[in-house]
Order: structure tokens, then C-alpha cells, then sequence
């Protein structure tokens, strides 16, 4: 399977660009298209209602709105019962206090958009030979790219800590007989074993997960990032920055996409400059009169993305 | 009777040998059980934490080493006593 990731400021048109390349790809790849965007709009441009489950919208063409509140409320929900579950007892950390913090902690919409990612890419698997994921705004969208690489280091770092904690239990248990801990009268043994300790069973598996994500995004033969942008300067320096921020993350990155161009002089300087500056050849989407909409109007303006050079081989 | 008390006599010389053995190594093991858990709930006192998903994730795991940890905070109230007489003994 096959991901190409559209990104780029909001506003830019990233959806219509996205659906066109999904439409144009369909007709010899089984294509799902994904709006991740709270902001959604895919329904309006494909010129119909979506919902959290594909509907299909032509032959080979599929899409998705992922409700990202619903997303974010079951991530905490969920989140929320497991703690409370666990740790309600407990009373020498104050859980309601937690709770709170998380529901309130910086970077949970990206912790959500990135188990969407995962759970829209395990359940497509072999189902799908490409999904195109249109993304929320540019910040958001690289912070959720960034996600796995540094939720690896941090696994990769935990579970080198919890193996040194689990040799040396067993090397103490193999001196001292198995040790119980009494605790309001309930005896307890910590485990000594890889294989019993739930936190490395949890975080190798967390891991496997994530490393799936990371080996997709920057494999160039399976995904790429295509950046969209409108031919004005705000939207070359955040496309810029994203490019410097991809490249530190190992993404592969396709050629740009220019949309709303009206053919302007100062306009075909600014693409000609982002061309030289970003060393990608543009594809210039002209500026129309009618906001395009439905299967026939984004075939049409698949006519001039011409990415197929682009596209991740598979 | 005599016999039994030098049996005792010899089983605890043997336990408190195995004890002081791994005193060291229970302190570290302390210690370091102790950081896996500041690191997981780190974010909510300012330290520099994993992202918050794989603290979730982990924190139902740790249940029993937290209670333990608890119960040890409460009856151990002298650290650095216990860090002087590891390295005096």
C-alpha cells in the first residue's frame, strides 16, 4: 500500500488538490481518500456526504471524513477509563488532577491524528493500493509526521531503562528468593520476565505500531508529500519551512503544486523562485471562476497536477 | 534445643550475608524504578516526558510498582541516612 500526504497552509486548497489526484489515480488504483482536517471539506468538494466510514464515490475511489473531535474524545475517553480504572485507589496521586491535565495537555489533536493515521492504514491494509490523506494546516500536519520519530527515540529509551530494571529484579530474586510486598493486607510480586512485564509488552508493541507509520512515511517507494501552495509569498515561506522540516524527517517530498495561479507576471516569478529555491519542478493549477466540484470537474484539473513521476512506486 | 538455635544462628548469619549482598543492588534498582515512573508522569510536575500517549498507555502497567513505590515513600523517610550507610558499610 501506497500513501501520499497533501499538505500545505490553510486555505491553500490542499482538499480540491487531493481529491483531484485521488479521482485521477482511481481509474488503476484501488484509491481511498482521507480528509484528516477538522476544518473538513472533502464532502463539499467530491459533491457529496461523508462520514468516519468509506463511502465509495466512484469505480475505484473511496473517501473518508475522519471526525477528528469524535477522535479526540474517544482518545481521551479511552485514555481516561484506563487510568481511572487502574489508579482510581490510589491515593497517593491525585488521578482527577491527571485527567484534567491531559484533557488540557498540548498535542493531543496530534496523539489523535496520528492513531487515525495508524488505524485507517492497519484496516486498509490489502484493501487499498494507495490512500491519499488530505491534512489539516501545515503546523499541525508536521508536528503528527514528527510524531513517530520522536515516539520512537522515547520507546527505544524507555524500554532500554525497563530491561536494565527487569535484569536486575531478576538478578536480586535469583539471591533472595522471590520477593512480596504486602499492601493493605494483598501480597505483590513484581515480575522479573520480558515476557510478564505488561509496560515492555505494551510499549514493543506501541513501538511495532509507530516504526509501521515511520517506515511509510520515509520510504520513498511507498509514500510521498505533496505541498501545496498559492503563488504569494506567505505561502512560499511556510512551504519552505515545511520542506526543511520534512527533509530533517527523512520524507520523501514530490513536486509542488501551485493552485490558484492567474497567470500574473509577479506571480510567475514567485513560482519560478519557489522552483530554484525548492529544487521541484511546479505544477501550476490555473485560478477558475467556479470553485471545481464533483468527479468530473477534479478530473479535469488532474489534467494539469501531471505527478506521475512523483508518485511512490509501490 | 541448642541445635536449633545454632541452626537459626547460621540461617540468619546466611540471610543477613545475602542481604547486605544485594543492598547496593537494591538501592539502584530502587532508584531506577523510581525514575521509569517520574519519567512517565514527569509532564505533569515540568520534566521532560515521552509524549503523553505512551505515558497513558504505560501508566496501567505500572499499578503494582506504583502502590509499592508509595508504600515504600511512606515508610522510608530517610534517603540520604540510607545512602551514607550503603557506602560507610
Amino acid at each position: 500500500m501506497r500513501a501520499i500526504f497533501v499538505i500545505g497552509k490553510g486555505g491553500v486548497g490542499k482538499t480540491t488538490c487531493a481529491a483531484a489526484m485521488a479521482v485521477s489515480l482511481s481509474k488503476r488504483l484501488r484509491t481511498l481518500v482521507v480528509s484528516l482536517d477538522p476544518a473538513h471539506n472533502l464532502g463539499d468538494v467530491l459533491g457529496t456526504q461523508l462520514s468516519g466510514s468509506a463511502r465509495e464515490i466512484a469505480g475505484g475511489l473511496s473517501a473518508i471524513e475522519v471526525d477528528m473531535e469524535a477522535a479526540i474524545k474517544d482518545y481521551l475517553e479511552e485514555s481516561a477509563r484506563k487510568l481511572k480504572d487502574m489508579y482510581g485507589y490510589l491515593k497517593v496521586i491525585n488521578i482527577e488532577g491527571y485527567l484534567d491535565t491531559i484533557r488540557l495537555s498540548p498535542g493531543i489533536e496530534e496523539y489523535a491524528t496520528l492513531e487515525a493515521i495508524e488505524a485507517i492504514l492497519s484496516a486498509n491494509e490489502g484493501q487499498r493500493d494507495l490512500i491519499v490523506f488530505d491534512t489539516p494546516p501545515t503546523g499541525l500536519t508536521l508536528r503528527v509526521l514528527a510524531l513517530p520519530k520522536v515516539s520512537l527515540i522515547w520507546g527505544e529509551r524507555l524500554v532500554r531503562l525497563r530491561r536494565e530494571i527487569l535484569r536486575k529484579r531478576s538478578a536480586i530474586q535469583k539471591i533472595q528468593g522471590e520477593r512480596k510486598f504486602m499492601l493493605d493486607g494483598k501480597e505483590y510480586t513484581l515480575t522479573t520476565t520480558e515476557e510478564g512485564d505488561g509496560v515492555i509488552q505494551e510499549l514493543l508493541d506501541y513501538m511495532k505500531r509507530v516504526e509501521k507509520v515511520n517506515e511509510l512515511q520515509t520510504d520513498p517507494k511507498r509514500s510521498v508529500v505533496i505541498p501545496v501552495m498559492n503563488p504569494d509569498r506567505l505561502s512560499l515561506f511556510e512551504t519552505r519551512r515545511a520542506f526543511d522540516t520534512l527533509d530533517k524527517l527523512s520524507m520523501p517530498i514530490g513536486a509542488l503544486v501551485v493552485n490558484k495561479f492567474s497567470g500574473k507576471k509577479e506571480e510567475t516569478n514567485l513560482i519560478a523562485r519557489a522552483e530554484a529555491e525548492l529544487h521541484r519542478p511546479a505544477r501550476k493549477i490555473p485560478l477558475l471562476e467556479r470553485e471545481p466540484v464533483g468527479v468530473d470537474a477534479l478530473e479535469e484539473i488532474s489534467g494539469c497536477l501531471d505527478l506521475e513521476e512523483w508518485l511512490p512506486r509501490g | 534445643m541448642k541445635l536449633q538455635a545454632v541452626w537459626q544462628f547460621l540461617r540468619d548469619l546466611g540471610d543477613a550475608f545475602r542481604s547486605r549482598s544485594t543492598e547496593y543492588a537494591e538501592f539502584e534498582l530502587r532508584e531506577m524504578e523510581n525514575i521509569f515512573a517520574l519519567l512517565l508522569v514527569g509532564s505533569f510536575i515540568g520534566i521532560p516526558s515521552p509524549p503523553s500517549n505512551i505515558s497513558v498507555r504505560l501508566l496501567p502497567h505500572i499499578v503494582r510498582e506504583m502502590y509499592v513505590m508509595g508504600s515504600r515513600a511512606r515508610d522510608l523517610s530517610d534517603i540520604s541516612g540510607e545512602v551514607f550507610g550503603l557506602f560507610a558499610g
